[in-house]
């Protein structure tokens, strides 16, 4: 009896293919005396072939990758910026205070650019994508201009803002967009960027 | 390698395990989302001295105790009753998909790593980190225990009863 037991477990290992030549022959001299362990063995067959058959996997849900990038690229922001802190002293603290507060930002109290959609690594409609963008102290003689993936999409000369509506379905993924202040050479003045994700929009609410 | 292969190849890979292990597919999908998320946040400590799904795996399977405990739920098997109650007609790959959710975690682990990623039994051991014949009883007794729950011991295999 204490026999067959170790011999159960050869069967289990045996339809699993994971028996050594030698274990095989003493599973098959056993199974050739006892009528027991050959019926455990059939048996063993066409459980293991039953479970094989019923175990379904599964595919990913969708977007699954698109939201955990979303996730790490919001964590990586904020790394960022926690990262740019910790080796700073006190004194130089002081200086990125003097730096940021500057004269432009004290009078108005506001970000050089101002971005009002699509908010930082959001998911997107395909046939939504609208990005907007405000400016404060935006000399005249300036001029703004939306890039996607460096490719410039939309530019304002007078006014203190930006408008870009794309007027087809954009195709699924990630999209890297600039925001740029540019003086009369064409030199970049200020920018800012973020990345966003578009998916087509009859998927949208799965996310 | 970089985090972005690490999502490419075993992101599919995990979700099946946290699938088999928990026998839902939302609480999988959010098991996995969130043991890829600590995994990139803790990627750059990790010095290879497991292989990668491994290391993974372990991630994933303590998201999977959480998930459980803050769920008010448990690891440990459900009896008899709950299990008719949980799954009365549901189809036969449903119902043997929750009855290894069921299976007590020794016996659960080892079925799924087999199953649902097809590993062979020294990668199980190496990632469970047991010695491949404890792999093996448990296994067998796993297999045991799911013939039982299934009603077929003694009889034809056949989930349709």
């Amino acid at each position: 009896m204490k026999n067959c037991d170790n011999i159960k477990l050869l069967i289990q290992a045996f339809v699993d293919n994971e028996l050594s030549a030698e274990e095989q022959n003493i599973l098959e001299t056993h199974i050739n005396e006892c009528k027991d362990c050959r019926a455990e063995l059939e048996n063993a067959k066409k459980f293991n072939k039953l479970l094989k058959e019923n175990v379904t996997k599964v595919d990913l849900p969708p977007y699954f990758e698109a939201k955990l990038w979303a996730r790490i690229e919001r964590e990586k922001s904020k790394r960022f910026s926690f990262a740019k802190l910790i080796p700073i002293t006190v004194g130089a603290m002081c200086v990125i205070f003097v730096a940021v507060f500057s004269f432009q930002h004290l009078k108005t109290g506001k970000p050089d650019i101002y971005i009002v959609s699509p908010e930082v690594n959001s998911i997107v409609p395909d046939n939504d994508v609208t990005i907007s963008a405000a400016f404060y102290n935006k000399p005249k003689s300036q001029e703004a201009q939306i890039l996607i993936n460096d490719e410039v999409v939309a530019r304002e000369k007078e006014s203190d803002q930006i408008i870009y509506t794309s007027d087809k379905n954009m195709k699924e993924g990630y999209y890297k967009m600039k925001i740029q202040i540019i003086d009369k050479n064409n030199k970049v003045v200020k920018q800012k960027e973020q990345m966003f994700y578009v998916v087509p929009d009859g998927k949208s609410s799965e996310l | 390698m970089q985090f972005e292969e690490v999502v490419t190849m075993y992101s599919d890979k995990l979700f099946n395990m946290a699938f088999g292990f928990t026998g839902n597919y939302d609480d999988a999908s959010d098991i996995t989302q969130e043991a890829l998320f600590l995994a990139y946040k803790s990627f750059s400590k990790f010095r290879g001295d497991s292989n990668v799904y491994t290391w993974l795996y372990r991630i994933a399977k303590n998201e999977c105790y959480k998930h459980f405990n803050k769920n008010k739920t448990s690891l440990l098997p459900l009896n008899a009753e709950m299990i008719k109650e949980a799954v009365p007609d549901v189809e036969n790959k449903l119902r043997i998909q929750k009855l290894i959710s069921t299976l007590p975690v020794e016996y659960r682990e080892p079925i799924v790593l087999k199953y649902y990623n097809d590993m062979p039994y020294e990668e199980i051991a190496n990632t469970i980190g047991v010695p491949i014949g404890t792999v093996r009883s448990r296994l067998a007794r796993g297999k045991e225990m799911l013939e039982k729950k299934l009603n077929l011991r003694g009889g034809q295999p056949s989930l349709s009863d």
